[in-house]
């Protein structure tokens, strides 16, 4: 009973389909993950010591890397099989964060797991791991062209097109000295000797084409996480890139402000405006 | 933002937030005095034309209204917003 619940509970939280085969191990290390969880962010929510904080942040991280790895022993026995992949895709979707061995994860599903046809969501999360960078691209670029389902195809698709965006960017700032000062600083030395020899326009110009590949040919795939189709998705993201650039006039802005009023961002010209786009949550 | 009074700034929002009541309450409470465009919650119109996926997300536009800086908080956002103002109060140079 306890167990269902488990699941349950997870499957809520992580907001994914629900594996139809719960294995004992896999299970056992998904417990063990949201155990940790819970007595760490307990701790550090009691604990109003910056040090202490640190500390005890340090020791879930290691405490986490072992359930990681767990799972990458499991998906290494299993090979192939339906164990396997739920437990590669538990390293990428279920929270865990960002490890060495979740590269070996991405390796591993691309042996494997490329043709399977649950990698959508698979395919959406990686982008959020920075540190994986190129393999995250190549990844995606495989899953596109060799998975055999439509969604699948759709979402690393658009993921690519989304990756290859922001990292030209990156390497946009890398090619100005005030802001690659920062980006240095702030990601892994390999990475950063990676886009300073890559072309970013090049890289931009093929984001586009990916875009506009999702709107022809995957407008019928809707995106898990929020339902929105993907051709949507695409378009925002193509006007962003060809409509909000700096060094472009902004788009008029015509609507009612919180108290009914008109709101108008052309009335404010003749002034420097910030446009923040904000909530509380 | 006080510190711009009187200046040819503006700091205009576009909120997120899907209970409309409650952020009233929240602004009254913590004094905002900037107007926003209310989007209706995260997947609003405004939100998803601009491809807005993570928040806060800002633009920073000159007094001709084109982009100028996206995404500057804190310390560079107080730079971009000063060397705006200074080359819209600073005479023309022939």
């Amino acid at each position: 009973m306890i167990t269902y619940l488990v699941i349950f509970v997870f499957g809520l939280l992580s907001c994914f389909e629900q594996s139809p085969e719960e294995d004992g191990p896999l299970q056992r290390i998904r417990g063990d993950y949201e155990k940790i969880n819970q007595k760490y962010n307990e701790a550090l929510r009691a604990s109003d010591n910056e040090k202490q904080r640190e500390e005890l942040l340090g020791v879930k991280r290691t405490h986490i890397q072992e359930c990681v790895r767990s799972a990458l022993r499991l998906a290494e026995i299993h090979g192939a099989d339906s164990v396997a992949f739920d437990s590669l895709k538990w390293i990428i979707t279920g929270g865990p964060g960002y490890y060495p061995e979740t590269g070996q994860a991405l390796d591993k599903i691309q042996e494997h797991h490329l043709t399977n046809k649950k990698l959508g969501l698979l395919c959406v999360h990686v982008k959020v791991f920075r540190n994986v960078y190129p393999k995250t691209a190549e990844f995606l670029r495989s899953a596109m062209q060799r998975n055999p389902d439509l969604e699948v195809q759709g979402l690393a698709c658009l993921t690519l097109a989304q990756v290859l965006q922001a990292y030209a960017g990156l390497a946009k700032k890398l090619k100005d000295p005030t802001s690659a000062k920062t980006i240095e600083e702030d990601w892994p030395k390999e990475i950063v000797e990676k886009l300073k020899r890559t072309d970013p326009e090049k890289m931009i110009r093929e984001a586009e084409q990916l875009f506009q590949q999702t709107i022809e040919k995957y407008q019928e795939v809707k995106s898990p996480d929020d339902g929105t189709s993907l051709k949507l998705k695409a378009e925002a993201c193509l006007f962003e890139m060809q409509r909000l650039r700096v060094g472009m006039v902004a788009p008029e802005i015509l609507g009612i402000d919180i108290d009914g009023n008109k709101l108008r961002l052309g009335d404010y010209r003749g002034k420097v405006v910030v446009l923040e786009f904000w909530g509380h949550w | 933002m006080k510190r711009l009074a009187g200046r040819p700034f503006a700091l205009l929002g576009i909120n997120s937030d899907s209970d409309k009541e409650k952020l009233k309450e929240a602004l009254l409470k913590e004094n905002i005095t900037w107007r926003s465009w209310w989007d209706g919650g995260t997947t609003g119109p405004l939100t998803t034309k601009w491809n807005i996926t993570s928040w806060p997300t800002n633009y920073v536009l000159d007094a001709g209204g084109t982009i100028r800086y996206k995404n500057v908080y804190d310390q560079d956002l107080e730079r971009a917003v000063n060397t705006l103002l200074k080359e819209l109060e600073e005479p023309k140079r022939p």
